[in-house]
C-alpha cells in the first residue's frame, strides 16, 4: 500500500519534469528535475486529484505550509501522511 | 576568431586557472566540444558531458576541480547566465557589410550622414535624415526624412524607421521592424456600440450604421539609448505627442506597440506582447509571451505579467500579475487551485446533501 502511493507519486513528478521514473532519486529536489515553481504547482493538483487529498499549500507554491517539499522522499513522505489521515474514520 | 582563455578571463572579468595561452575558436556545448572549442559547463551537472566530449578548456562552476575533469584550462564563472552575455559577444559574428556606402543605396543629399557609417545595397535614406557615427545599416532599410538615428546603430535588413522617428545611441533593430507606422485611432460621430460596452458592458442594441473617421498620426516615436527590437515587431507613432520607448528597453519579435504609448526604462516585452495606444508602462516591466495590455492603462515601475495574461485595468508598481483578467498571481493561482478542487468539492457537497435528504427522510 505504502509501496503504491510512493509509486504513484514519482510517477506524477516524473510526468511533469519529462523524465523517466527510473531516473528520480530520493534525494532529488523539485529544481534539481527541472520542476519549476509553476511545474510544482501543476504536480501538486496531480497529486491531490489521484489522492482525493488537499496538499497544504499558499498560493505562492515556493512555500508549502506544512508540507515539506525540500526533496521528492519528503513529498512522498508528506503525501503518505495526508493518504493515511483521510483513510482514518472521521472522529 | 580565437581567444586565450586569459583574454576572455579578463573580458570576463573572470577567474581562470591552467595555461592561459591555451586558444579556443568558439563556444560550444561540452559533449559536442573539440580541441579548439571552449565548453560551456558552468553547472555540475554537466561534469559527465563534458568527458564525453574533446574539449581542452572550459567555462566551469566556481571551485570546481579542473584537473579533474581533464582540463588545460578554465575560467570559472559564478552567474552563468550574465557570463554568457561576455562570452558570446566575444565570439559573435558581425554582419557582412562592407565600408562606405553601397552603390545602389540612395542617400538623399539633405541626408547628414555621420563618419564611418555603412550603408549596404538597395537602403534609402530619406531628406533631412540623421544618421549618427558608425552605424550599420544592412540592406534594404529604408530611413524616412527627418528621421534622426544615434551612433553606433546596427539595422538589420528590411527595417522601416518611418518620418521624424528620433533614435538614440546603440540602437539595434531586427529584420524588417517597423518604427513609426500608423496608430490605429478612428472615431465615430455618435457614441459607438464599442463606447456602450466599455461603459455599461452591453449595449442597447440601438446602434446605428455609422462610418469611422480616421484620427491622423501626426506626431511619431521617440527612443532612448540601448533599445533593440526584434523582428517584425512594430511601434505606431503618435497622434500628436510621440509614442515613447524609454532607455534600455529590449523589445522581442512580433510585438505591436500603439500608437501614444509610453514605456519606460529597462523594460522587456516578449514575443507577441501587444500594448493598446495610450497606455504608460513605468520602469522594469516585463510582458511574458503573447500578453497584453489594453488601451489608456497605467503600469506601475517593475510590473511583470506572466505568459499570456491581459491586463485589462491599471496596475500598482511591483504587482506580478497573470490570467483573464490578469490578477495577482498568487491570487490567480489561489483561484485555479479552487477551481482543480472544485469538482472533488461538488462531489463531497452531493454526497452530503444525500445524507441529509435520508436523514430528513426519517421519522
Amino acid at each position: 500500500m505504502v509501496q503504491t502511493v510512493r509509486q504513484q507519486v514519482l510517477e506524477i513528478i516524473a510526468e511533469q519534469a519529462v523524465v523517466p521514473v527510473s531516473e528520480i532519486e530520493s534525494d532529488a529536489t523539485p529544481a534539481s528535475l527541472g520542476l519549476d515553481s509553476l511545474g510544482l504547482v501543476e504536480a501538486v493538483f496531480a497529486i491531490e486529484e489521484t489522492f482525493d487529498v488537499e496538499v497544504p499549500f499558499n498560493a505562492s507554491a515556493a512555500e508549502m505550509d506544512g508540507f515539506d517539499n525540500s526533496s521528492i522522499a519528503a513529498i512522498v513522505l508528506g503525501v503518505e501522511a495526508l493518504v493515511s489521515a483521510r483513510a482514518r474514520p472521521a472522529g | 576568431m580565437a581567444l586565450t582563455i586569459a583574454e576572455l578571463a579578463a573580458a570576463l572579468g573572470a577567474e581562470w586557472a591552467g595555461q592561459g595561452d591555451c586558444q579556443v575558436g568558439r563556444a560550444s556545448e561540452p559533449a559536442a566540444a573539440g580541441p579548439g572549442d571552449l565548453a560551456l559547463a558552468m553547472d555540475k551537472s554537466y561534469g559527465d558531458a563534458l568527458s564525453r566530449g574533446g574539449a581542452r578548456a572550459a567555462v566551469l562552476w566556481p571551485g570546481a576541480d579542473w584537473r579533474a575533469l581533464g582540463l588545460t584550462a578554465a575560467i570559472f564563472v559564478p552567474r552563468p547566465r550574465y557570463a554568457m552575455a561576455g562570452i558570446t559577444a566575444a565570439f559573435a559574428l558581425e554582419p557582412d557589410l562592407a565600408a562606405g556606402i553601397h552603390a545602389t543605396a540612395i542617400i538623399d543629399p539633405t541626408a547628414v550622414i555621420g563618419e564611418n557609417v555603412a550603408v549596404g545595397a538597395y537602403s534609402i535614406i530619406g531628406a533631412g535624415a540623421t544618421i549618427g557615427a558608425n552605424a550599420r545599416i544592412l540592406g534594404q532599410v529604408t530611413i524616412a526624412e527627418l528621421a534622426r538615428i544615434g551612433e553606433d546603430a546596427l539595422i538589420f535588413s528590411g527595417v522601416r524607421i518611418g518620418a521624424r522617428v528620433s533614435v538614440g545611441r546603440r540602437f539595434i533593430a531586427h529584420g524588417n521592424a517597423v518604427i513609426g507606422s500608423d496608430g490605429f485611432s478612428f472615431v465615430t460621430p455618435e457614441p459607438s456600440g464599442a463606447e456602450e460596452a466599455r461603459k455599461n458592458f452591453e449595449t442597447s442594441g440601438e446602434a446605428r450604421p455609422q462610418a469611422y473617421a480616421k484620427i491622423a498620426s501626426n506626431a511619431s516615436v521617440r527612443i532612448g539609448d540601448d533599445v533593440e527590437i526584434g523582428a517584425n515587431s512594430t511601434i505606431d507613432r503618435g497622434t500628436v505627442a510621440d509614442t515613447v520607448i524609454g532607455r534600455g528597453t529590449k523589445i522581442d519579435n512580433l510585438v505591436q506597440v500603439g500608437h501614444n504609448v509610453r514605456i519606460g526604462q529597462d523594460c522587456l516585452l516578449c514575443a507577441q506582447a501587444a500594448i493598446a495606444g495610450s497606455s504608460v508602462l513605468g520602469d522594469r516591466v516585463v510582458l511574458g509571451g503573447q500578453s497584453g495590455v489594453g488601451d489608456h492603462l497605467t503600469l506601475g515601475d517593475d510590473v511583470i505579467a506572466a505568459g499570456a495574461t491581459a491586463i485589462l485595468s491599471n496596475v500598482p508598481t511591483g504587482r506580478v500579475m497573470m490570467g483573464y483578467p490578469a490578477m495577482k498571481m498568487t491570487q490567480n493561482i489561489a483561484a485555479y487551485k479552487a477551481l482543480r478542487r472544485l469538482p472533488r468539492l461538488l462531489a463531497r457537497f452531493d454526497d452530503l446533501q444525500k445524507r441529509v435528504s435520508k436523514h430528513d427522510q426519517k421519522p
